[in-house]
């Protein structure tokens, strides 16, 4: 690694991993060094592939956290954006009593990948993030809060005008790439939503409403979007018209009927492992411990039929 | 007489059965070809009937038909009639009516009339006199005897009120079964002639009561009569099972109510506008009782066959030609319209049952209509949700459609938001002008009504708004309003805009509608245009543009703004400027949902077993030194 020349450092690394491991869900130390590795390399790939892993025995608090985050900066890079959103989600909510800085370049990551996967951002946390991450994140990412804000009102010149401002803050950040895909993602939600609206529509039209500079613009980006599977769509470039068409997905086919079916069976066994947890859970002595104290003692109220569990 | 002969020739089906009777005439109507319009032969239909009954018809179509000859023809026989009875009343009223056109003949003739008078008053005191006798006698079956004449008498001379009560008097001395069923029948044929049908039920129950004393002949009388009178209240289901009911021994003993030409016509007419296809089936054309009836009247019989075989055209032509033979009728002329009404919409709803899709070219030959009028009827009965379908108005063919439960919960969702047009509506009319110091009854209209057209659906439009009878009295005093809602009820959505502007400016003086008045036209607007759309598969924007008075370009846009909010389902197709109607393919996303659902558990599963473990090992991360 510090040889610079993080290329030849991947394999050997890959195979100690494999080798500390004593079970696939397990988490060591050597995970983020790995993962960090492979960026500065950029056989992101390679990464990926530990990724695929689910983690759930974690040792030491740190390396979670640089494992989710430099997992997120991975996915990003190849594209994979909604397994990127879970870990930098995983990142953001993990239980901390202090800020620290991962989570903060986590939470403005998020922010950018959840624009561009989901087209919308919700600043509201989930309840069980901790009341420090609450309180403090949105302090530190103010200006990505705005952004969020101009990406909402759906118009592209303002949102560039925004990122034009503000460009050095997100090219302090090092997130000045991820903010470019946020504009190019702007269009490619305006074209969705008119799929929704129309059935044919001329290239003109297309280009006037999202707001591009020309039909043969407009032609490009449909095309791209067509070939990523994000429309479904035919170009009639003799009237230069575009047909947007229905989802020919039928649910009918073997495909997915084992995609369904390894659906159930994955769940089934999440659920099961959910079960072992809170079966562990309710005999740990702590918990146990936290949980009757808040229950009065000696009170008439024993007396009562109602199971004394459901006393406040 | 060659004419007189040509027309008793071209005379076909009907009047010659009835004038011949059975048999002979049958064998030659078998294979007859449909009938056009003709006239009613009057001697024929009225030799059908007898007693008061038949004057009464033949001055109904005297007084019906739009044919001075037919008319003449019928005062005649009138006239010749009553001369048989002693009725002087009508005979005076039948003289002024002839009017001296038919000759010397038929002039008033009032030695016969005096003549009449005077029996009349001398055998109504020996009436009197005998029933005085037997009441001071206490003998009850002369009492009765006694009544019974009085009221034959009166009824002879049309003195129908005092008919009834003598007969009604009777009850109290009746000792056997027998004579209740007697005293019924002979109220039932005064509240008949009188019409008035509410007795007609009562004293059939009454008579229904008494089985014993029965016979076919008065069972089949009685229902008849029940028949009627559920004819005349509209009940046609009720009517016609009724009818169906009627054992065919009736024959020839009721004329001086009914014929049993006439039962065939109404129990077969009601039966195909209100019958389902079992019943149709089960009731109608298998019943063997009833086809003795519809061999008198081979033309409903055949139309029965036709609807049944889905052969409307036919069907519908023999319609055509009976109809008006049958405004000639005396019971049946006030619903001949509403009858046919059903039959036709019953029709087009059977037609079109089977298919997955129709071509209305094809739907409107076998109609024999053109295809504008039949996309018309068709978007009248898409609208009431009688036909879960929908129009494609380019290529005009319409398609069945799944109820989209989705729209449905919108639509909801929408009209439960406006509340106080309801107390506006339940208002009752007694508010008047009580209520001066805080609202004008005009303004209780125009608020109610208002609110009622931007928030309220079809059907709650209709059963609140314009069947309200209470809410009328309020509507008079601003018939804008009032136009405004039946014109957007009918779909007229120009004139109901049109309306709209005008008022707009008057009411953005109102002080407590100004701030709303944008928002309810807005509202309103909306659900003009949804409306529009509803019933159709495909829509052409030039011709929505005209309805609504507007620029295809803008409403393009109004359009689009209604599919974003999804308050329509439907794709515009901007090139050729018709706008598709999209179903919500459900299987397809309610797989997707459940998918979805699948990928989103599995992550908050994951995520939280992480989480767990890491708060188990009691993960905490300190303040460390930043990397």
């Amino acid at each position: 690694m510090l040889l610079e020349d993080p290329m030849r450092g991947v394999a050997p690394m890959l195979t100690a991993l494999q080798k500390l491991q004593y079970s696939s869900e397990q988490l060591t130390t050597l995970h983020p060094d790995f993962l960090l590795l492979c960026l500065l390399a950029k056989c992101y790939k390679t990464g990926l592939s530990i990724l695929e892993d689910d983690i759930f025995e974690v040792d030491q608090p740190r390396d979670f956290l640089l494992y989710c985050y430099y997992g997120g900066m991975i996915c990003i890079g190849q594209k994979k954006f909604s397994k990127a959103l879970e870990l930098l989600h995983s990142v953001v909510t993990a239980p901390m009593s202090v800020l620290n800085a991962i989570a903060i370049e986590a939470y403005k990551k998020y922010i950018l990948v959840s624009l561009i996967h989901l087209g919308q951002f919700s600043s509201s946390f989930p309840k069980y993030t901790s009341s420090v991450a609450q309180r403090n994140l949105k302090n530190f990412s103010q200006p990505y809060l705005e952004l969020v804000n101009s990406y909402c009102t759906g118009k592209i010149s303002e949102l560039e005008a925004f990122v034009q401002a503000n460009n050095e803050k997100f090219e302090s950040d090092k997130n000045l790439g991820l903010v470019k895909q946020v504009v190019s993602s702007m269009y490619k939600r305006n074209i969705q939503r008119l799929t929704q609206t129309y059935l044919t529509l001329s290239l003109e039209d297309i280009a006037n409403t999202v707001q591009l500079n020309s039909a043969k613009e407009a032609e490009m980006h449909v095309l791209q979007m067509i070939q990523d599977g994000e429309i479904y769509a035919t170009i009639n470039q003799k009237d230069g018209m575009v047909r947007f068409l229905e989802d020919p997905e039928q649910y009918k086919t073997c495909e997915m009927i084992e995609l369904i079916d390894s659906s159930i069976q994955r769940i089934m066994m999440l659920s099961r492992k959910l079960t072992d947890m809170d079966e562990q859970l309710s005999c740990d002595p702590l918990y146990l411990g936290k949980a009757g104290r808040e229950r009065q003692r000696f009170d008439f109220d024993d007396f009562d039929t109602v199971p004394s569990k459901f006393t406040v | 007489m060659d004419a007189e002969d040509e027309a008793t020739g071209h005379m076909i089906e009907e009047e010659e059965i009835y004038v011949n009777g059975g048999e002979d005439g049958d064998e030659s109507k078998r294979h007859r070809p449909i009938i056009s319009g003709e006239q009613l032969d009057i001697e024929a239909y009225a030799a059908l009937y007898t007693g008061r009954t038949k004057i009464s018809r033949l001055l109904f179509i005297a007084e019906k038909c739009g044919n001075a000859s037919m008319q003449l023809d019928a005062l005649r026989m009138a006239y010749d009639e009553i001369k048989k009875g002693e009725n002087t009343q009508l005979f005076r009223e039948v003289v002024a009516k002839i009017d001296g056109r038919l000759g010397p003949n038929y002039g008033p003739d009032n030695a016969w009339a005096d003549a009449v008078d005077r029996r009349a008053e001398l055998r109504k005191e020996k009436l009197e006199n005998e029933l005085n006798a037997y009441r001071t006698n206490l003998i009850k079956e002369s009492i009765r005897m006694g009544y019974n004449d009085f009221g034959d008498f009166y009824f002879a001379h049309g003195q129908l009120g005092d008919a009834f009560k003598n007969y009604v008097r009777t009850r109290d001395y009746c000792t056997t079964s027998k004579h209740i069923v007697h005293m019924c029948l002979n109220a039932i044929l005064v509240s008949i002639e009188m019409g008035q049908f509410t007795h007609v039920t009562s004293y059939v129950s009454k008579a229904e009561q008494s089985q014993d004393a029965l016979d076919s002949i008065t069972i089949a009388k009685l229902r008849c009569t029940a028949g009627l009178a559920l004819l005349e209240g509209k009940k046609y289901k009720l009517a016609a099972r009724k009818f169906l009911e009627t054992g065919p021994d009736l024959g020839n003993s009721y004329t001086e109510v009914i014929a049993p030409q006439d039962v065939a016509t109404y129990g077969g007419l009601c039966a195909l506008a209100s019958f389902d296809r079992a019943e149709l089936k089960s009731k109608v054309i298998d019943n063997i009782n009833f086809r003795n009836f519809l061999e008198l009247v081979p033309e409903i019989r055949e139309l029965i066959n036709d609807f049944y075989t889905s052969h409307y055209a036919s069907c519908l032509e023999y319609l055509g030609n009976l109809k008006a033979n049958l405004f000639l009728d005396i019971h049946l002329h006030d619903h001949v319209e509403t009858l046919y009404e059903q039959i036709r919409n019953k029709a087009l709803i059977q037609y079109t049952h089977p298919f997955v899709s129709v071509d209305l070219h094809m739907m409107a030959n076998a109609f024999n209509t053109s295809v504008s009028s039949l996309e018309k009827e068709l978007e009248a009965l898409i609208t009431n949700n009688q036909i879960q379908a929908r129009i494609d108005s380019h290529n005009k063919i319409l398609y069945a459609r799944h109820a989209d439960q989705r729209n449905a919960t919108f639509q909801r969702v929408l009209q439960t938001g406006c509340e106080f047009d309801r107390e506006f509506l339940e208002t009752g009319p007694d508010l008047g002008n009580s209520y001066t110091e805080v609202i004008a009854p005009q303004d209780v209209a125009t608020y109610g009504g208002l609110c009622a057209l931007a928030s309220f659906d079809r059907a709650e439009l209709k059963s609140k708004v314009i069947d309200n009878i209470n809410f009328r009295n309020f509507l008079e005093l601003v018939p804008e309003i009032r136009e405004l809602i039946n014109d957007f009820y009918t779909s007229h959505y120009a004139s109901c805009l049109e309306y709209l502007g005008n008022l707009k400016a008057n009411l953005l003086l109102d002080i407590h509608l100004h701030d709303h008045v944008e928002t309810l036209y807005e509202q309103i607007r909306n659900k003009a245009l949804i409306q529009y759309t509803h019933p159709f598969v495909s829509v052409d924007l030039h011709m929505m543009a005209n309805a609504f008075n507007t620029s295809v370009s803008s409403l393009e846009k109004e359009l689009e703004a209604l599919i974003t909010n999804n308050q329509i389902q439907a794709r515009i197709d901007s090139h050729n400027k018709i706008l598709y109607a999209r179903h919500a393919d459900q299987r397809n996303t309610t797989f997707q949902r459940v998918l979805q659902t699948g990928c989103e558990f599995d992550r908050e599963v994951r995520s939280m077993l992480l989480r767990a473990n890491l708060i188990k090992h009691e993960f905490n991360l300190k303040a460390s030194r930043k990397h």
